[in-house]
């Protein structure tokens, strides 16, 4: 059966009044250009690559609907990001309570870096998130962000949608957790 | 803490999604069936008004029963959004307020789309191996080649021929309507308070499922209520954007499955869209064993659905990563392949087939699916995995 869904094309358009100034930002541009980066932050974020897909599908479909409230057009791979970054901190919640209730299938973060990782990084950055699972998610978030997305403190601020003092705070509080856990061998 | 940083800052340069095209297109597809669902809404809204004034100057004009009429069908006050695009380059155009269109079936024989609210300009590529079919309400618009506008009217269903001819049926009748012409389909009365099987079904070829029921509206299992019919009445109107799928819209799927499984809220409707939709409700809700039977319907009564075999993949990733069923799960994936064999899910279904039996400790067929996916995919990027699952090492 030939690929008849992929011949679709849906139109989202900017606000109005953007429209003069810019071209429609549609969904193929939208996803052509920010879909692996999307993949990307939802996989460092939520360290398992069964939840990116979703993740990346929740992503976008907010980013349509909600594309014409976006004034900055330039500023729309920040904006995926900022909700990239809400859906994994959902997903992450949700992730917990299902810990909590015994739910949640041990996860194994083997597949948590590319082919090319060494035995020791590969372990190293396992290990690293099963820390991070039990890390409540605004913590988790943060720390990520700062540590393994790189982000500066300004940008996890405004990426968790807190204030800076906040960030440092959940940031601190992440990594206290992991340096206890890492200093017990 | 420093160290630990340290080594991190090296290492963390290989943590990355295995992102592939083939993925990539996966996902768009996913995206793709929600936003048909949900995109025209805004411009519903926003073009209310204008919708308002065009319906009353065509009720005033339009008043007997397929009476041709020579009437310009421009609207000056619409914006023109381009709804759904095919291959062939026959599109659909929104028109005076807000048209939404969902895509029954798209195949090479045959294109079946639905109108679901306000007035849309259907632009067909002349292609006499292929029917081309708008639904609207009970009315059916039948086409080879042509240029057309279908527009939902408080009182009946519009049509108006730019180029080309039609069929348009309904109950009160049917006849050709030519370039120039359009004519005004009003809602039968005798429809009013008939079961809603025979106002919201789909048109005849989609209901030839053989021994499947097809009712208009299918329930999700409900814990709460286990006694709830599997069917229930629609509206005379369905409601296409209830609270649930608003609630669903906004990412809270949580509350949309709450508000989905409650009594006396809207049901599920029969068709793709709403189904799959339902399972996302239900999977990413924390309710995954009841996203099962959505996808069953799916896959049981509209299989030729072009959805279809994506239904049958997140069906598979659902029992395989959420309901610990990889029995089932393996079965599922099998099925996403037969559907779409050369498809964008194909090579992932046979990765995931071979770990679904590995999960289920059937390790001869594991290794049998492995190696049909060497063959297959000789460079496939699962192959690691496959090759380890499968026991192939």
């Amino acid at each position: 059966m030939p690929r008849h869904q992929s011949a679709i094309r849906v139109v989202a358009r900017l606000a109005p009044e953007m429209e003069d100034a810019t071209p429609a930002l549609d969904l193929d541009t939208l996803f052509r250009r920010y879909a692996p980066y999307v993949a990307a932050v939802a996989h460092r974020l939520l360290g398992r690559d069964g939840d990116v897909d979703d993740t990346v599908q929740e992503v976008f479909l907010v980013a349509v609907r909600a594309v014409g409230q976006l004034r900055d057009p330039t500023a729309v791979k920040a904006w995926l990001a900022c909700i990239a970054v809400r859906i994994a901190r959902r997903r992450l919640k949700r992730r917990r309570l299902r810990q909590f209730f015994g739910l949640d299938d041990p996860a194994v973060y083997d597949g948590v870096v590319d082919a090319g990782a060494s035995p020791e990084d590969r372990a190293l950055l396992a290990r690293v998130y099963r820390v991070l699972d039990g890390i409540p998610a605004n913590q988790r978030i943060a720390w990520s962000l700062r540590y393994v997305e790189g982000e500066p403190l300004e940008s996890v601020a405004t990426l968790s949608g807190c204030s800076l003092a906040t960030a440092k705070r959940r940031i601190s509080a992440a990594a206290k957790t992991l340096e206890e856990a890492f200093s017990d061998g | 803490m420093a160290d630990l940083l340290e080594r991190l800052s090296d290492a963390k340069g290989h943590v990355g999604p295995n992102w592939s095209p083939d993925r990539e297109r996966a996902v768009r597809l996913r995206i793709e069936a929600g936003v048909a669902r949900r995109a025209p809404r805004r411009a519903l809204v926003l073009s209310a008004a204008a919708l308002a004034v065009a319906v009353v100057v065509l009720v005033l004009r339009h008043g007997s029963v397929f009476e041709p009429r020579e009437t310009p069908i421009a609207s000056a006050d619409s914006r023109p959004t381009e709804l759904l695009r095919l291959d062939d380059g026959s599109n659909v155009t929104s028109k005076s307020g807000g048209a939404h269109v969902a895509a029954l079936e798209v195949a090479p024989n045959v294109v079946a789309l639905r109108l679901d609210t306000g007035s849309a300009r259907f632009s067909v590529t002349h292609n006499p191996a292929r029917v081309f079919r708008v639904t609207a309400r009970n009315v059916t618009v039948t086409v080879l080649g042509t240029i057309f506008t279908v527009s939902l009217e408080p009182k009946g269903v519009h049509v108006a021929v730019e180029r080309g001819r039609v069929h348009v049926a309904s109950p009160l009748g049917e006849r050709d309507v030519s370039v120039g012409e359009d004519a005004v389909v009003p809602d039968a009365p005798e429809i009013v308070g008939v079961p809603a099987a025979s106002i919201a079904a789909p048109p005849p070829d989609e209901a030839e499922a053989p021994d499947v029921p097809a009712p208009s509206e299918v329930r999700l299992p409900m814990p709460s209520t286990p006694s709830a019919p599997s069917t229930v009445p629609a509206p005379s109107n369905p409601p296409r954007t209830s609270s649930w799928r608003e609630l669903a819209e906004d990412g809270d799927y949580a509350s949309a499955y709450k508000m989905m499984t409650a009594k006396g809220a809207p049901a599920v409707r029969d068709e793709p869209g709403d189904l799959l939709l339902a399972a996302d409700v239900a999977r990413l809700g924390g309710h995954p064993e009841a996203a099962v039977a959505a996808f069953q319907r799916v896959l049981v009564a509209h299989s030729s659905d072009s959805r279809a075999p994506l239904a049958a993949f997140t069906f598979g990733r659902t029992l395989l990563d959420q309901l610990g069923e990889p029995h089932d799960a393996a079965e599922a994936f099998a099925t996403a392949r037969r559907l779409d064999p050369g498809g964008a899910l194909a090579q992932d279904a046979l990765a995931r087939e071979v770990e679904s039996w590995s999960r289920a400790g059937e390790t001869s067929r594991a290794r049998d699916r492995a190696e049909d996916y060497f063959r297959l995919y000789p460079k496939g990027r699962r192959a690691a995995a496959v090759r380890r699952l499968g026991g192939l090492d």
